[in-house]
């Protein structure tokens, strides 16, 4: 894979501790790839499935999501909820072929802005890794 | 006549023509583009995809949207890039939904420059039919395993070897390009005398009268209880043509597209106000058996069925056409 | 007595108490029985069952095709009698446990079943146009016609069969069949074993097929919801209508998941699929990763939590960083 290739990710990040991780490693400076596009949800368990295959349909390299630690869930156990629908949706897309490595789910702090910018990093260099999503990407067909 | 043995199919490519024809993909007979004459399947009843994907395809791209500052600026029409094309080995059935199809898409002066472009491009090779499909009546509604409606060019199946009529000028222009022989003795005799094995016939001539005054629910709630409102009798139905069309944007693209829609969907008939006229099962099957056995009669004075009865065979739950045309008539 | 006389019977003592009974007539086109809505005695007496009577009727438990109602009119509240397989019982166990229908609300006349044909494998070995007069069961497996089958017609979905007598029923006195050992998940773990590149390649070309009819849906017994998120256009919508790759992808694992821990494995949506997508895999798959991962298996306990409804901090964490 050519080396220049960057690629496009969506991360959902939850508001009470992702989002906030984010920003602690912004104002700590701590560098990470500026690969990822950050849409913030109000809990990781509002994250449908669905969302990580729209993504991937509408031309995401790779999905990332982000979420409090079980047990620390501002809405007790949305996290807890939604960790089952990330294990079966990552099982599924293994069984289909299509490339589990692009699918990621991280459970990041508020105060963890060195673990934010350590997932990033990691999880750019697997996308990168595999390459560009081109699967079930739409692409630029229309 | 010319003749021509199936082990030198590669003649079809030969003549500059580009070629669709009946292709067994993962247990699926349909109309695709081929390019080895390996792919093409011979033996196969009837295709499980009509043929009219050729000239209507399930995804269709109608204008191209140009976008700026998330505005559109201009749509410009995209008409598909047609060579001249064989679609060859279409059942006479599906040849003859093209008459009421081709009068359909240019209905009343409206004319529909997407089929319309297909179609001109396109020389029909029908391939009779050498066994009778089942649950098929094309006898009854006007056609047969021979019949020659809309053919460019009538293949005949003898052996191992096709022999090749020409209908119309087209046709001919298009097996002069092949460079085919000229079919003698036996092969010649037997596409002449060929009578193949014609299916059951069916008394439908009342029937688009008969149905003038079975619109009310009664007559169509216990026939349709079983349905499940799939789309299966409508997507994989020769005649039937009914889309819907939508914007669709990716990145800074945009295009306007066309996609099969059919009557037994839920959000077919809904109104942008959320009201659906059409909400219950019995209406829906209504509206489809009304359309192609009343409503296409008195405004085309020919039949919206050919016969082909996939819809009788694909059924999941066995909703069988002609039962309940008899059904509903009583 | 035999099983389908005393169906027959019983069928009609509910035909007068129930809205209607649901059971299985002789269809007019490759063996396959049909779904009678039975009304009237009468009705009943065209019953039959064997082994084509493969449609999962309790869709019709779940299908409203009441008129709308007029103002005013109350609906109708009397219960439902459905002839059931032991696969079709376990829709019902899902059901209720889904607060779909309260159990006194369904009839449930259950029937031992030695496992039916798949019309697809039928048809491969006798021809689709065939002049078999009927199929029935004989002491050891199928007789067509009275004689031993050319092969093996035996529905994929009945090798995991472990319940031939159904787990449920409001009818006693059925006479039992003997229950073979069912098979596991050896079919998906094969399937995993490969490259998932081939995996992939496999998919791939299935989905392609996908016309999106929506028959698998509409099929299924547990896909109740008044509109499917597939569906839904406005605000916005998931998908797009276009039968092509990612969309059909999309369609497909949005419903496999969506069905995860639920499915029965009445393989519904594999018999109706005309254009033959392997989709008892997916659910399959699903059904595996239920079970080992979360201990959760369908249609046996109305009182088991869900899986997509409910939550254990212990679950198994096996890809989060």
């Amino acid at each position: 894979m050519s080396d220049d290739f960057e690629p496009k990710i969506v991360a959902f990040l939850c508001n009470w501790c992702s989002y906030a991780g984010a920003d602690l490693a912004g104002t700590s400076r701590f560098q990470y790839p500026p690969n990822i596009r950050v849409i913030r949800v109000m809990c990781s368990g509002r994250v449908n499935p669905m969302f990580v295959s729209r993504a991937l349909v509408e031309g995401a390299d790779g999905v990332l999501i982000s979420g409090c630690h079980p047990g620390e869930c501002h809405y007790e156990k949305g996290n807890i909820i939604a960790k089952r629908r990330f294990e079966l949706m990552h099982e599924l897309l293994d069984f289909m072929g299509l490339d589990p490595g692009r699918f990621q789910v991280s459970w990041v702090s508020a105060s963890e802005g060195v673990k934010f910018q350590d997932v990033v990093t990691r999880f750019v260099d697997q996308v990168k890794e595999l390459g560009p999503a081109d699967k079930i990407n739409r692409g630029d067909e229309l | 006549m010319k003749v021509m043995d199936k082990t030198q199919l590669d003649k079809l490519f030969g003549a500059g023509y580009e070629v669709i024809a009946p292709v067994n993909t993962l247990g699926v007979v349909e109309y695709i583009k081929v390019t080895v004459p390996a792919q093409i399947e011979f033996d196969f009843y009837n295709s499980k995809k009509p043929a009219k994907s050729a000239f209507f395809p399930a995804t269709e791209k109608m204008f191209d949207i140009k976008m700026q500052d998330r505005k559109a600026v201009s749509m410009d029409e995209s008409l598909p890039e047609m060579k001249d094309t064989i679609l060859f080995g279409i059942r006479p059935c599906d040849a003859g939904s093209l008459t009421y199809m081709d009068q359909l898409f240019n209905w009343e002066g409206f004319e529909d420059p997407y089929w319309n472009a297909r179609r001109e491009a396109v020389t029909v090779f029908t391939l009779g039919c050498s066994k009778v499909c089942p649950n098929s009546f094309c006898t009854s509604v006007g056609g047969g395993p021979k019949s020659k409606t809309n053919a460019d060019v009538f293949v005949y199946e003898v052996g191992d070897k096709l022999v090749f009529e020409a209908i119309t000028d087209k046709g001919s222009a298009a097996l002069d390009k092949m460079g085919l022989e000229e079919a003698t003795g036996a092969e010649l005799e037997a596409a002449q005398n060929w009578e193949p094995a014609e299916p059951e016939v069916v008394d439908l001539d009342e029937t688009p009268t008969k149905l003038d005054d079975r619109w009310p629910d009664e007559h169509w709630v216990d026939v349709s209880l079983r349905c499940l409102n799939c789309g299966i009798c409508t997507f994989l139905c020769p005649t039937c043509h009914c889309f819907d069309i939508i914007d669709y944007k990716h990145r800074d693209k945009c295009a306007r597209c066309r996609v099969w829609d059919t009557c037994q969907f839920d959000d077919y008939t809904v109104h942008a106000s959320g009201h659906q006229p059409r909400e219950t099962k019995q209406s829906r099957v209504r509206n489809r058996i009304l359309h192609k056995f009343n409503y296409i009669p008195h405004n085309f004075d020919m039949f919206g069925c050919v016969g082909c009865g996939r819809c009788t065979s694909l059924c999941p739950v066995n909703i069988d056409l002609i039962e309940t045309i008899q059904e509903v008539e009583k | 007595m035999s099983n389908v006389d005393k169906m027959r019977e019983e069928a009609k003592k509910l035909v007068s108490e129930c809205r209607f009974v649901v059971g299985y007539e002789r269809g007019t086109f490759n063996h396959l029985d049909r779904a009678l809505i039975a009304k009237t005695p009468e009705d009943v007496d065209k019953f039959v069952f064997g082994p084509t009577s493969i449609p999962n009727l309790t869709l019709y438990a779940v299908t409203d095709f009441r008129r709308p109602l007029k103002r005013g009119e109350s609906p109708d509240a009397r219960p439902i009698g459905i002839v059931c397989k032991g696969c079709d019982a376990k829709t019902i166990v899902e059901l209720v446990r889904e607060h779909i229908h309260a159990r006194d609300q369904v009839k449930i006349i259950g029937m031992p079943c030695k496992g039916t044909i798949d019309p697809k494998k039928f048809a491969m070995l006798y021809g689709e146009d065939n002049d078999v007069k009927q199929i029935t069961w004989g002491p050891d497996g199928f007789l067509v016609d009275g004689q031993a089958p050319k092969g093996d017609l035996l529905a994929g979905k009945c090798l995991h069969c472990k319940v031939r007598n159904p787990s449920v029923t409001d009818v006693d006195g059925m006479e039992q069949v003997d229950q073979p050992e069912a098979a596991g998940f050896e079919g998906i773990e094969s399937f995993e074993a490969m490259d998932p590149e081939d995996r992939w390649r496999f998919f791939e070309g299935q989905f392609s097929k996908c016309i999106r009819c929506y028959a698998c849906r509409n099929a299924c017994p547990l896909c109740y919801c008044h509109q499917c998120s597939i569906d839904i256009q406005k605000p916005f919508n998931w998908t797009q209508k276009f039968t092509e790759l990612p969309d059909n992808t999309f369609y497909h694992t949005m419903r496999a998941l969506h069905l995860a821990g639920r499915c029965v494995d009445c393989g519904e949506c594999e018999r109706v699929c005309p254009m033959d997508i392997p989709l008892r895999l997916l659910n399959g798959k699903m059904a595996k990763v239920a079970y080992e991962n979360f201990n959760i298996e369908s249609g046996e306990d109305p009182d088991r939590p869900s899986l997509l409804g409910g939550c254990d901090p212990n679950d198994k964490e096996c890809f989060i960083w």
